[in-house]
């Protein structure tokens, strides 16, 4: 009770820091930013905030903690508009979102699917503040437990899950994991330094970035899909939108999956790294696998977004567990997050909670309070974000198309992203043509190479002895998981072949 | 079990043959990566295993077409030959442009080649698209946001040519030797 | 030269084709605006990401300069490729002044690491200044009995190529800290790269690996939480911010120094006067106050020199680590 008082308390004082007129302005500010820009096709979240950091330079600390942290949840949010509403993931986490999502928005129900995603994200926002407030320095330690052995059982783990995001055939979503798997391998071998499948190309050498793949097999080829129908008959999306504001029906059925996806993201967030990629889609096969009729997962499911995004942004929230408390940051985004800081001159660790309590009790209120502006700002644009739609095919996929280009152009401000974007898109259009879906191999993409670099670290530290995954409980509870869930795929699909078998002998 | 039969318009032989590829391509290359033992891996251990499984899947997936008859969903059907071309030209041209000779005509070669892949397009319709997008790239981009482009070419006309032609002549001359 | 020359690659060749080509280009471009320098914005390019280690400096830097030469300073980041990307830019660029690089350590290491190295770091580039060191902190997770560099030898000693070392990836600079300290002292340990500083150290700060040389702004707050122990600094001397730390020099190894740095280079055809005026006007900056308290609070050394003085740092640094990476047998790709 005590403790809990304490906590109380320091909220109390955070939000003496942080409500102020100017810092509420600043927090608006940031946030409209961050959707304005996270929404536009091609701009990840993390290029937002890339792009958006030095506008916060400026201001004083608080100020400019606030204004950060609005630009984060708003190119969070804005990237999940732009999966849902023209099915291009901005960054890893969102390509689960893209599935329902996108085919909610085809259905003419964008609106419902971008409100229960406001909804389910507040939710899990506010959560994750208490969250924080209460448990950051446990939760970071817990962090610390996951040694090389562990992330490797958990990249099996998730690698076997990614299968669940297929709606066809089995060996084939396998087949594109081991695609996703090999396109990650290209790059400078962490543990050799060796440069893999880089074909003499010095651009190569850091890999290929996940938003170049992702534009390619999403973007560019869906685009080159669409334009097969001609233009007299084409209608990517149906002319009868239903309502903006989710039905209570809605609600009450994504209910459960917005609580479960909330506290599986708050768990992974906090571990570097594939946090939020492994709560969105752990959290989406999990709803798939329990709901009694899943039947319409992959066709515009709510509960299909409503869980990956509360996952998404639960993980999104406590993903600053490891960087406030031992000022380490877990992903790319929070590397961009504490460099701000620190031009900010605060440099986040153990200290900044006993030296400066004000900046981090004002950083967990204004974190809510970004949550809280991100609701306020956005129902009402859901209304604009539907009504784009309504623009002609024929002008909305040049405009897609540039953003693509100049978004992966600014990556690393070099025409070789967009140049192998180009590339993939006919790789990708070849595959969509074959019947192969892209989200499985995305996801092997992003988890493969940890999986190998940690497989190899941890043999490496063990020298060569693999009983290391067994013997440490972390890293046998994920196996464990793997195996239980390569059985719940496995099963039902060959008692479908012996079903089909069995039919076909008649 | 339908009968063994070729069957060319089934999307898993084309699949299948794609794995297959892919897998034999990612072996081909790692062949210089050094393997190692499995308890000690080197960095030709996964891409190798990975290929050949890969391999070993597009071999079953495109084998499981020649014993099946497609769903209407399996059945192959018409490549959009005219967009899948324009598409990434007009992409790869902006990318080639758009450093020397600036954003105007990069992006007018990117809408102007993207847009031909549609029949019933108003030439005004275009030129309005073409002058909002324009000045979305500059106005938000450049100035706004900083990312290093310019609206058209930094100093002369002549010297972006020429600064043009040694961009892409280098990866030319590396590919068919100087 | 043993192949490390790029002249003698094919890209090499090919590079030195356009090199030429805008050498004659370039010299009289260069000499009609040597008189009114600076006539437009100047481009300060950048080897990281926003927010990034180099790119801190940029932004603070950045300001200053704008005010001093009445042109924007434009901070243009080019991260990838260990900074081959953005040095490789720089020797394309016009050499009028408009153009410099901030380069770091790793400018003068690629020809020894990579086998094809876009640029020559001594050949195409005219040293501007030296703008600050960042030196290594050598820390091992307090399980480690070690409590001294002397003493965390000798356990290496009993117990050979068992005792994990972590670093930011194979051929940083924790990583040539590491095989320059096994080669000095004679002990082996498993070297265990990570992808970046961050992960690295907190892996150690778990214990899963037991030490690491990490740049001193990451591990300066872990170390005052007592989550990892420092035994030694790799610079020459102590740092003025953490002085109760010995060097490693002072604990055996005298002629062990590893420092990180940043420093300034702009196109070896740049005119000597415009360098001069750069060199001072940067100088000036980097000794402005708020600007050396900022940075030494993370444990860097802001150190301006003259351009000759900073080529012959540049020079020692390439044979060094040449000789460093040669006996330890280090390649990338």
């Amino acid at each position: 009770m005590e403790f809990l008082g304490e906590v109380f308390g320091n909220l109390i004082m955070g939000f003496g820091v942080a409500v102020s007129l100017e810092n509420l302005i600043y927090a608006f500010i940031g946030c409209l930013l961050g959707t304005l820009v996270g929404v536009l096709p091609g701009i990840g979240p993390v290029a937002a905030i890339a792009l958006l950091l030095p506008t916060t330079f400026a201001l004083p600390p608080v100020g400019a903690l606030i204004m950060l942290a609005g630009i984060y949840y708003g190119a969070q949010y804005g990237g999940s508009t732009t999966a849902i509403l023209v099915n291009l993931p901005g960054e890893s986490s969102s390509v689960v979102t893209c599935l329902d999502g996108h085919a909610m928005a085809k259905n003419g129900r964008a609106g419902h699917a971008l409100a229960i995603a406001a909804i389910g994200s507040f939710f899990a926002g506010t959560v994750c503040t208490l969250i924080i407030a209460v448990a950051a320095p446990p939760l970071a330690e817990m962090a610390l437990k996951f040694g090389a052995p562990e992330y490797f059982s958990l990249m099996v783990f998730g690698l076997i899950a990614s299968a669940v995001l297929a709606r066809g055939s089995l060996i084939k979503a396998l087949g594109m994991i081991l695609v996703g798997l090999l396109l990650g391998i290209v790059g400078t071998d962490v543990n050799s330094g060796m440069s893999r499948f880089t074909f003499g190309m010095p651009g190569l050498s850091d890999g290929i970035g996940f938003v170049v793949i992702a534009m390619a097999f999403f973007g560019l080829g869906e685009i080159i899909k669409n334009l097969e129908t001609p233009d007299d008959q084409r209608q990517v999306f149906t002319d009868k939108v239903s309502g903006l504001m989710p039905r209570w029906e809605d609600i009450r059925m994504s209910a459960g999956a917005i609580v479960r996806g909330t506290f599986l993201g708050a768990f992974f967030g906090t571990l570097p790294g594939t946090g939020p990629v492994v709560a969105a889609f752990s959290t989406y096969a999990m709803e798939k696998k329990i709901a009694k009729d899943s039947s319409q997962f992959g066709r515009g499911d709510i509960r299909g977004v409503a869980g990956p995004e509360s996952a998404n942004n639960a993980a999104a929230q406590t993903a600053f567990i490891p960087t406030l408390t031992l000022g380490i940051p877990g992903s790319g985004t929070m590397a961009l997050m504490l460099g701000a800081m620190m031009i900010q001159g605060i440099a986040p660790g153990p200290q900044v909670m006993t030296s400066r309590p004000d900046l981090f009790w004002g950083l967990i209120a204004s974190m809510w309070i970004g949550n809280l502006m991100l609701v306020i700002l956005n129902l009402p644009l859901i209304g604009i974000w539907v009504q784009l739609l309504k623009v002609p095919y024929r002008l909305l996929f040049p405009a897609i198309l540039m953003f693509m280009c100049i978004g992966t152009y600014s990556l690393n401000n070099s025409i070789q992203d967009p140049l192998l974007m180009g590339f993939f898109g006919v790789v990708g259009y070849a595959f969509m043509k074959f019947g192969c879906e892209p989200a499985p191999m995305l996801l092997g993409f992003i988890l493969g190479p940890l999986m190998e670099e940690n497989l190899r670290r941890a043999l490496l530290i063990s020298r060569g002895d693999p009983t290391v995954f067994f013997t440490r409980p972390i890293s046998l509870t994920f196996l464990v998981l793997a195996a239980g869930a390569l059985l719940v795929i496995v099963l039902p699909a060959v008692r479908k072949k012996r079903d089909e078998a069995f039919q076909g002998d008649e | 079990m339908g009968t063994f039969k070729f069957r060319s318009y089934h999307q898993d032989f084309w699949a299948g043959l794609m794995f297959l590829g892919l897998g034999l391509l990612a072996v081909y290359v790692a062949r210089d990566y050094p393997i190692g033992r499995a308890m000690r891996m080197g960095p030709g251990y996964f891409p190798t295993y990975l290929g050949m499984l890969l391999t070993f899947i597009g071999a079953i997936v495109a084998g499981r077409s020649f014993f099946t008859e497609p769903t209407d969903e399996e059945r192959t059907t018409r490549w959009a030959m005219v967009p899948l071309t324009l598409m990434p030209l007009s992409v790869i041209l902006f990318a080639v442009v758009v450093d020397n000779f600036g954003l105007v005509l990069a992006v007018a070669l990117l809408i102007g080649f993207a847009s031909a892949s549609v029949k019933n397009f108003k030439p005004i319709e275009l030129i309005v698209m073409y002058g909002v997008l324009v000045a979305t790239a500059i106005l938000v981009f450049q100035k706004g946001l900083g990312v290093p482009f310019h609206a058209f070419w930094e100093e002369s006309f002549g010297k972006a040519v020429s600064d043009f032609w040694s961009t892409i002549s280098t990866p030319l001359r590396l590919m068919f030797g100087s | 030269m043993k192949g490390l020359s790029p002249s003698t690659t094919r890209a090499g060749r090919a590079w030195v084709a356009v090199g030429t080509s805008f050498v004659l280009s370039g010299s009289a471009a260069a000499h009609a605006q040597a008189q009114a320098w600076p006539s437009r914005p100047i481009r300060m390019i950048v080897a990281s990401p926003p927010a990034g280690p180099s790119d801190i400096l940029a932004r603070l830097l950045g300001p200053q300069l704008t005010l001093a030469w009445g042109q924007t300073v434009l901070i243009d980041n080019r991260a990838g490729a260990n900074g081959m990307i953005a040095a490789e830019l720089t020797a394309k660029s016009d050499p009028d002044g408009h153009t410099i690089l901030l380069a770091n350590a790793g400018f003068v290491i690629n020809t020894s690491l990579y086998k094809k190295v876009p640029y020559d770091p001594l050949r195409e580039f005219v040293p501007i200044s030296l703008a600050m060191s960042v030196p290594n902190i050598l820390v091992v997770h307090p399980s480690v009995p070690a409590r001294s560099v002397a003493e965390l030898v000798a356990y290496a000693k009993a117990k050979p190529g068992q005792l994990a070392v972590a670093s930011a990836g194979s051929g940083s600079s924790g990583h040539l800290a590491l095989e320059l300290f096994q080669q000095l002292s004679g002990v082996s340990m498993i070297h265990v790269p990570f992808k970046g500083g961050g992960p690295a150290l907190a892996d150690v700060m778990a214990g899963q690996t037991q030490a690491l040389f990490s740049i001193a702004v990451a591990a300066m707050p872990q170390i005052r939480a007592g989550r990892v122990r420092a035994l030694g600094v790799t610079s020459a001397k102590r740092l003025a911010s953490a002085s109760e730390i010995p060097t490693v020099a002072e604990s055996g190894f005298p002629n062990y120094e590893v420092n990180g740095w940043f420093g300034f280079v702009a196109p070896v055809k740049t005119p000597r006067s415009i360098v001069a005026r750069l060199n001072t006007d940067i100088v000036r900056a980097l000794r402005l106050p708020e600007l050396q308290d900022r940075l030494a609070e993370q444990g860097a050394e802001i150190i301006g020199g003259t351009p000759e003085a900073f080529g012959a740092y540049l020079k020692s640094e390439q044979a060094k680590w040449e000789k460093v990476i040669r006996q330890a047998g280090i390649k990338v790709e």
